[in-house]
């Protein structure tokens, strides 16, 4: 029984049926094969044909014609369409033609390196000659071994970590490699975005300058998996032309994409059916009908919760067909469980990131995912792992009902047609780039007159007068030499901005501590303040307390069924405008901003239900935070226009049998006084006001408490209106336009924070819409949006527009009840008017 | 200079801390320079002038008690190198080196700013000690040093496998000159020396072995090692060469101490008897290297050494087994046998083993086999946990299970050979 038989049953249910928000079918697509390009010699060519490859796709023919031709390359091309060959061909090529040629292949993880070292080894094998050694160079390449390697390799596999602090520093061991260096391979550069990325970036600077040293410039190969700006990434990463190659040649089978949207249980509220549950469902039939399945889930806490959900649903002999994958098993029993996936023993496994990047697990039947996993890059590549063969296969999305997955599930065009996220880098981002200029010094004095990559003599002079005036450098001639007794590479993570690091340390029953990972100094006070609920390596763990200044954070084992998220405040100290345009509605601007993040309180929430479980204080000192932002100001000539159309206008209120007895006691009670202005009216002229607006309480009784009712003129009245309705239509729009903001660029969540002042000094007290980088200095994030604002408001509208939900849900402006009342109007008719101008 | 204070301020803003007080204070106005505080002349090389110092030993000189003259030959230490080849060469193919640098760290940023080599040239020993004024000079430095050591064919240091021999080389390749070094023996006297006195002296580093066996003192003079990179940033920076002396004197005499101890290990493994050799430890030591090198006819007599002299029980109980396993060898049970019953009273659950196999094999005997394999299980259940546990609890269980099956009613009971 093929999956689509599955299919075909499940679709006879209508309980299955009526929930699929969108279905596609896939055509099987035929190869497009050409013959091997001229530039392969015969030998490899033959090679070729005895393994079974007697012709090439179409994308790897055209990839190894460029490459010959002496172009850059970026691939992005599908899940499975043998991207390994269009590198492989060449440096295999290069070397028969140029013996002692030597190519350089960076994956951004190890688990990657050993697929493609055998797949290298296999090919040596069976050419003549000695010439071709490939060898893997990590953290686990046994010291016996590496001087061997150093010696002798000439095809390199490693990880830009080993590159940074391990090869670079010590270039000249690795003379001869360095000397030959045709080819540089960077695999999967989707993933060299943001902070990582722009070390990436500066790691590439490094490299070449070495290659230099030793006379040789090195062509570059990158492959990618489907992002908006491929190109463009691939140019800030090497800063040199590539040419583009997105036409996919390579056969898939008829696959089946489905996005299921659980059903509601409260529609006004828009609160669905838990995804969770229906992944268990689905995966359990899959079982039984002996598909194999990979089930991807965004937390590794889910991971645990599906296992277990799905165990007690399995008999005893099937419960070994299941397993859990995630980044804290052990080698040995990830090597087990790729295996069993391999061998077909295991018939379904649940997973987090871990098993994404290319880790080879042979064929699938069935992927699910369970939530969308925050880029579209990911879905895609998740969902490819399904069918790499010629047989039918299925990848089902299962919504959660977060904005974003809604949005989705409305949307899906973005799931397989264009992609535009766009992934950003920033090579010149300060704190990273003076990192890397100081183990660019360590690893070869600068010459007077020499540049940095992109950056010019003249910008690098001053980052050397820096260095040499801290006394790290010193000058003699044209040269600056090196002079500290320091090894700064050591000092660098590629993956922190922050130099600063604390510590996580797990004191046990009998009080002995254990270090247990690090975390950097900027992120610690989020998510390792006191008494925060902190998740490593699937393990929870309750923190004891943090200590900045030492670096220092205790945590005890925790089994709490909450979470916590830290309550953000920010204060604006000052801004510097950068670039502005001027609408009719607002203006919207671009600029540096200094900033006063405190947090002083976080929230608990129960795990999968997030509902609210209190609140915890905190007492931290405020952060500085020195960054950039785009900021949205609305025009007071916009706000009175919506005051005069009534845009905000809510709804009368039903405020319950009594209310004109309670109306009038709250009036005597106030002395007929307007607790607005101060003057006194006549008992008809003044309104009662709810503080707390009525629509936030279920319970009439509690909302006209007399606590939350005042008497106000009706000028007063209509002030107190307009700006908890600007606010809430403010928060609306800002909770639509936060959740839309992942679309466009890529990055993680707590990279960029967005917050609305109803009265704010961006915009000379009145209310603005502020974005920023949460990372000192920021890193372009906020700069993309300012620059893609109108397609970023375009969505906002959208997802607002589209839910049926009655005044605000999560999956558009907000559950009803955040801050505000739902907004759902308000914020629509706000994002609207600045759409329009 | 370039303007770099703005870019200071921004980076301050952003929480990165680069302080004033990290900027280093203006030059010394009245610093001396390096000729007028130690006598030293340039050499000129075709990349420039270098600065070096140079001092010439006659042969009767003595570094502590040791004579600088070879008074032995050098047949097992070079056996011992790897370079048996050299054993007949004349001492003056030996270059005696030793670097001082900017870091500890290694890597392309360590500078080599001193490098002092010694040599037999002659009736003399040259000893040349490199030095760079500034960075610039170190090609020349690397000329002069390839011209020093020109015709000699290894190299002596102490610890320089690991550490100044990468250093130099990385030098000689970043400056694009052809290292000298490359086909050179190598003698890192520090892998010996841990051999021979680890026992006894527990750590072996140079100030140590000076004492302790050179029976060489330093002056005051002399700077500590770890002191050495910031004086010579000092020096750079600030103009203050005042403590550079004391940094020409410590690497002197690291070089002098180098060609003493030479001397005393080509000594000891040529010769080594009781008297050369008056503590146990030593014997013990050097015997398990004789053992290596296959110089059996030393190693009975390096291992006859009574246990009582030993205070640690591990060495008593390797003493022990040592000499039981010469009996056994001889196959002189009779003599073996009560050594190994005496460690195994010690707590040697390795004799116990010896025991049983004897029982097993030469007696077949199997119930006191089987009853020196469980008393070795208990001495090994006894110990903490470890992965070497682990392993011989497991071959020891297979042992059991063998010698369980060979008694009479056991699974196997009359198939075995």
């Amino acid at each position: 029984m093929d999956i689509n038989d599955t299919l075909e049953e499940w679709l006879k249910e209508s309980q299955f049926f009526k929930n699929i928000a969108f279905r596609q079918i896939s055509p099987p697509r035929e190869a497009r094969f050409l013959p091997f390009p001229e530039q392969i010699p015969r030998q490899i060519q033959n090679l070729l044909i005895n393994k079974g490859i007697a012709s090439l796709y179409s994308h790897q023919a055209e990839a190894i014609e460029a490459i010959s031709n002496g172009e850059n390359v970026a691939l992005s091309t599908g899940t499975s369409s043998g991207k390994s060959l269009c590198y492989s061909i060449p440096i295999l090529s290069r070397q028969l033609s140029d013996p002692g040629a030597t190519a350089l292949l960076l994956f951004p993880t190890k688990a990657l390196t050993n697929d493609q070292y055998y797949a290298f080894a296999d090919f040596s094998k069976a050419l003549p000659g000695k010439t071709m050694i490939p060898a893997i160079y990590d953290g686990d390449t046994p010291n016996n071994q590496r001087s061997t390697i150093r010696k002798y390799a000439t095809i390199l596999m490693s990880n830009p970590d080993m590159l940074h602090q391990g090869i670079l520093p010590h270039h000249t061991n690795w003379a001869k490699f360095f000397s030959k260096l045709r080819y540089i391979v960077i695999d999967e550069m989707h993933i060299y975005r943001g902070v990582f990325g722009s070390h990436f970036a500066n790691l590439i600077r490094r490299l070449k300058r070495i290659s230099a040293f030793y006379d040789s410039y090195s062509q570059f190969i990158l492959t990618s998996a489907t992002i908006g700006n491929p190109e463009e990434l691939a140019f800030s990463l090497i800063e040199q032309p590539v040419r583009l190659i997105t036409e996919d040649g390579s056969p898939k089978g008829e696959s089946t994409f489905l996005i299921f949207n659980p059903p509601f249980v409260d529609e006004k509220l828009g609160i669905r059916k838990s995804s969770i549950d229906y992944a268990v469902h689905f995966t359990q039939h899959l079982i039984r009908k002996n598909h194999q399945t990979l089930i991807f889930a965004r937390t590794r806490r889910t991971v645990e919760t599906l296992l277990a959900y799905l165990r007690n649903r399995l008999s005893k002999s099937e419960q070994d067909l299941v397993r859990g994958y995630r980044s804290g098993y052990l080698k040995s029993e990830r090597r087990e469980i790729e295996d069993g996936l391999k061998s077909g023993n295991l018939k379904a496994v649940f997973s987090t990131s871990a098993l994404e990047l290319g880790v080879d697990i042979g064929d699938l039947d069935a992927v699910i995912l369970v939530g969308f996993p925050g880029t579209i890059a990911t879905a895609r590549q998740r969902m490819g792992r399904a069918g790499r063969e010629q047989q039918p296969s299925l990848a089902i999305l299962i919504v959660t009902n977060e904005a974003m997955d809604q949005y989705l599930a409305n949307h899906p065009e973005y799931l397989i047609e264009k992609n535009p996220e766009h992934a950003l880098i920033d090579p010149q981002y300060l704190i990273i780039l003076l990192q890397h200029i100081r183990c660019a010094a360590f690893e070869l004095p600068f010459r007077v007159n020499e540049g940095f990559g992109a950056m010019s003599a003249e910008d690098l002079s001053q980052f050397l007068g820096l260095l040499e005036a801290s006394g790290v450098i010193v000058r003699q001639g044209q040269d600056y030499y090196w002079l500290a007794d320091q090894y700064p590479a050591a000092e660098v993570s590629l993956r922190s901005s922050s130099p600063d690091i604390v510590s996580l340390n797990l004191i046990n029953n009998s009080g002995e501590t254990k270090l247990i990972g690090q975390v950097d100094a900027n992120t610690a006070r989020w998510y390792v303040h006191k008494d925060a609920i902190y998740l490593h390596d699937a393990e929870m763990y309750k923190v004891l307390d943090l200590d900045l200044e030492q670096g220092i954070c205790f945590l005890e084992a925790s089994q709490a069924d909450y979470y916590t998220i830290p309550v953000i405040n920010t204060n604006i100290i000052n801004y510097q405008l950068n670039s502005s345009v001027n609408y009719q509605n607002f203006t919207a601007n671009f600029g540096k901003l200094d900033l006063e993040i405190s947090i002083n309180s976080f929230q608990k929430k129960r795990w999968m239900t997030n509902e609210p479980l209190g609140q915890g204080e905190l007492d931290m000192p405020p952060q500085a935070l020195h960054t950039s932002g785009f900021w949205l100001g609305l025009l007071p000539s916009y706000i009175d226009k919506l005051r005069e159309h009534n845009l905000w206008g809510s709804d009368p209120n039903v405020y319950g049998p009594n209310w004109q007895d309670l109306r009038q006691r709250i009036i005597m009670r106030d002395a007929n006084i307007c607790r607005g202005c101060g003057n006194r009216f006549e008992g008809s002229q003044l309104h009662v006001h709810h503080l707390v607006p009525f629509r936030n309480f279920e319970d009439p009784a509690i909302a006209n408490q007399a606590s939350n009712l005042i008497s106000l003129c009706s000028a007063c009245h209509r002030k107190a209106e307009v700006s908890v309705m600007i606010r809430s239509g403010l928060a609306a729009s800002a909770y639509a336009l936060r959740s839309m903001a992942p679309l466009l660029i890529m990055c993680d969540r707590e990279d960029i924070s967005l917050i609305t002042e109803t009265r704010s000094i961006l915009n000379e007290g009145n209310p603005a819409i502020l974005v920023y980088d949460n990372i000192p200095g920021g890193i372009g994030l906020s700069k993309k949006l300012y620059d893609l604002r109108n397609l970023w408001l375009d969505h906002a509208i959208e997802i607002i527009q589209e839910c049926n939900c009655e005044s605000g849900c999560p999956a558009c402006v907000g559950p009803v009840g955040e801050p505000g009342y739902g907004g759902k109007k308000e914020g629509l008719a706000l994002l609207r008017g600045l759409r329009d101008g | 200079m370039a303007d770099w204070s703005k870019l200071s301020e921004e980076l301050k803003k952003l929480g990165v801390q680069h302080g004033a007080e990290q900027l280093s204070p203006p030059r010394k106005k009245d610093s001396k320079p390096i000729e007028s505080l130690v006598h030293g002349r340039d050499i000129q090389t075709v990349y420039g002038n270098v600065f070096s110092v140079n001092r010439s030993f006659t042969s009767d000189y003595h570094h502590g008690e040791i004579p600088i003259q070879p008074f032995s030959d050098k047949n097992v230490l070079c056996q011992w190198a790897g370079a048996p080849i050299l054993a007949d060469r004349d001492i003056s193919s030996f270059v005696f080196l030793d670097t001082e640098t900017t870091g500890l760290s290694g890597g392309t940023g360590t500078i080599a700013f001193m490098i002092g080599a010694a040599r037999v040239v002659g009736s003399q020993l040259q000893v040349e000690q490199f030095f760079l004024r500034n960075p610039a000079e170190e090609k020349a430095q690397l000329s002069a040093l390839a011209s020093f050591v020109e015709g000699a064919s290894a190299i002596v240091s102490y610890n320089g496998k690991s550490f100044d021999l990468p250093i130099i080389n990385t030098r000689y390749v970043l400056n694009r000159i052809k290292n000298p070094f490359l086909d050179f023996e190598h003698f890192d006297l520090l892998h010996i020396a841990r051999r021979v006195w680890r026992r006894r002296l527990k750590q072996c580093n140079l100030g140590k072995i000076e004492k302790e066996i050179l029976g060489f003192f330093r002056s005051g003079v002399d700077i500590p090692g770890y002191l050495v990179p910031e004086f010579y940033r000092d020096y750079l920076l600030k103009g203050d060469a005042s403590q550079i002396p004391g940094i020409f004197y410590h690497n002197e005499n690291d070089v002098l101490s180098l060609l003493a101890l030479f001397n005393v290990l080509a000594d000891i493994l040529e010769n080594p008897s009781i008297e050369h050799l008056p503590h146990a430890q030593d014997r013990l030591s050097v015997g398990l290297l004789m053992e290596d090198l296959q110089k059996n006819h030393i190693v009975e007599q390096m291992y006859a050494n009574d246990p009582d002299e030993f205070t640690n029980m591990e060495e008593k109980i390797l003493t022990l087994m040592l000499q039981a396993n010469l009996h056994k060898r001889n196959r002189d049970f009779n003599k073996a046998i009560p050594i190994w019953e005496e460690a195994l009273e010690l707590g040697s659950f390795r004799a116990g083993i010896q025991l049983a196999m004897f029982y097993e094999h030469q007696l077949n005997k199997i119930s006191q086999a089987i009853y020196f394999t469980q008393e070795s299980k208990r001495l090994i259940d006894s110990t903490e946990k470890t992965h070497l546990k682990e392993k011989l609890l497991c071959e020891i269980n297979h042992r059991l299970n063998r010698l369980f099956s060979k008694l009479p009613g056991g699974k196997d009971s009359g198939t075995s050979h």
